[in-house]
């Protein structure tokens, strides 16, 4: 029997739920509202919420000075490169854990994810001296290797989880039907967790855009992504904080617009298994 | 033809045992079931025989040749499983056709032997869905049909119709025995349930604790 909820707790937990939303959602829109603020206003006291004159000035300014598209070009090509090779990779990885499971499976899944625990400076020195001997500093290719690796762990546990709700009579069925390995691969397995793939190529790619530690650690020009665009307005002469706010604004809007768009794609991802 | 020859083969996981070591001969164009409690490894010993399982000794010989280490595929045999484990993105067509695919068929030959077993199990009308549109009996003849298209020397049955209602169990009961009758070909059908098993089969094997009892059918029936 379902169980009845009364109309005043359903309020109170829709208010609480808005509350926690608009507090977790403030800064960005505090930081979309600086953007078109002029300078002067952006640090006023006290501070101004809307009533205050628009301006575009900062985006003029902040495109004048850098150029976004090549930033953001720079962005996508790591998110979706790192993702692709990642999923490559993380694909048959997950099909060897879920359907054929060794003695070592489970620490080997914990030995993945504990790489996760390590602080990622602890790698930055031996990793910067491979890059440069390598010659693989700010190179597009350099640093999607690393995303790549540091998102490996998450994207087979994802996969893995998914792959475990899928009979394992299906695959069988097609090794009696006469698929090789690949083609099991591709023509059963990956169609039939396509909700579980979407939803972990969706998360790798927020997770590989908003990677700051190692883009800005690894890139200087060339393969630099949008966290060097903003991390460029960071001065020592001290901060526009306009300006900075424009250029987060812009650096955020892609991935932002993609989140909104992918959220229930993602909901579903992230509780899947959960409930049959 | 397809005989197909159990030579001492064993199974074991470790140190738990499940088979100790099977000798069986079954003749081409047997029904031969296996019988048993839950866990006497009688599913084992059919996915042994399908390829499913690697044995840990002993051989199995198919036709007369030894298919011991050869793939599932390349052993002329095809499964009907418990779950019936259609392929749940692909419709019936695809279901059905995805072995002769695999084989590398040409397409009008693959649409011609589809529409036969369509026609046989009465899926013509089916052929576009998709098998979570279908009811539990027509899943079934689903599985069916993917298992005879492929003209095989053998079949192996795991459990088939321990998900349907009793009337449609006792229909399918019929229908298997005529598609035997009909093919002529080799089946091996595991079950627990001795009806199925004293109605249905030329011999009964029964298994315990992964032992062959002695065989059945010296006695009179």
């Amino acid at each position: 029997m379902a169980r009845t909820v009364s109309t005043r707790r359903k309020l109170i937990v829709t208010a609480i739920a808005w509350a926690i939303g608009l507090l977790i959602f403030f800064p960005i829109l505090w930081t979309i509202l600086t953007s078109f603020k002029t300078e002067g206003e952006a640090i006023a006291l006290p501070p101004k919420f809307l009533f205050f004159d628009w301006t575009l000035e900062n985006y003029g300014v902040v495109q004048e000075r850098s150029d976004y598209l090549k930033f953001a070009m720079n962005s996508i090509m790591l998110a979706l490169g790192s993702t692709f090779f990642a999923l490559v990779i993380a694909i048959p990885s997950a099909w060897a854990m879920a359907f054929a499971p060794g003695r070592r499976t489970k620490d080997l899944l914990m030995w993945m994810l504990s790489t996760k625990m390590m602080p990622p400076v602890g790698a930055l020195l031996p990793i910067y001296l491979i890059f440069r001997d390598f010659g693989l500093l700010d190179t597009r290719g350099g640093i999607i290797t690393v995303l790549m690796l540091l998102n490996l762990p998450i994207l087979i546990w994802m996969l893995y989880t998914y792959f475990k709700e899928i009979p394992g009579e299906i695959l069988e069925a097609s090794r009696m039907d006469g698929a090789s390995l690949g083609k099991e691969l591709l023509y059963v397995l990956t169609p039939m967790a396509i909700p579980g793939i979407a939803s972990t190529l969706l998360l790798n790619i927020i997770l590989a855009w908003n990677e700051a530690f190692w883009t800005l650690a690894l890139t200087t020009k060339d393969a630099a992504p949008l966290t060097q665009f903003i991390a460029s307005y960071s001065s020592p002469e001290g901060l526009f904080w306009a300006k900075l706010s424009a250029a987060s604004t812009m650096a955020i809007a892609p991935i932002l617009v993609l989140g909104w768009f992918a959220q229930k794609q993602l909901v579903r991802g992230l509780t899947f298994g959960a409930v049959k | 033809m397809g005989t197909i020859s159990l030579k001492n083969a064993r199974k074991a996981f470790g140190d738990a045992v499940i088979i100790p070591g099977a000798d069986l001969d079954i003749k081409d164009g047997e029904f031969v079931v296996f019988v048993g409690p839950s866990g006497c490894g009688k599913s084992t010993l059919l996915r042994m025989i399908a390829g499913l399982e690697d044995l840990t000794s002993g051989a199995i010989h198919i036709d007369g040749k030894d298919m011991t280490n050869e793939a599932p595929s390349k052993r002329g045999l095809s499964m009907v499983f418990q779950s019936y484990a259609l392929y749940p993105h692909m419709s019936v067509r695809g279901n059905i056709s995805f072995g002769l695919k695999m084989a590398g068929l040409p397409k009008a030959e693959i649409e011609a032997k589809v529409a036969k077993a369509a026609a046989t199990l009465n899926l013509t009308e089916y052929l576009d869905r998709k098998p979570r549109q279908l009811s539990g009996g027509q899943r079934q003849r689903v599985a069916i049909g993917r298992a005879i298209v492929r003209n095989p020397e053998g079949f192996l049955f795991d459990e088939p119709l321990s998900n349907l209602d009793a009337a449609l169990r006792v229909n399918m009961r019929l229908e298997i025995m005529q598609m035997h009758k009909d093919l002529g070909a080799t089946m091996i059908y595991v079950t627990h349930d001795q009806v199925e098993a004293m109605t249905m089969a030329d011999r009964i094997v029964v298994l315990n604790r992964g032992c062959l009892l002695p065989d059945l059918s010296a006695r009179p029936k």
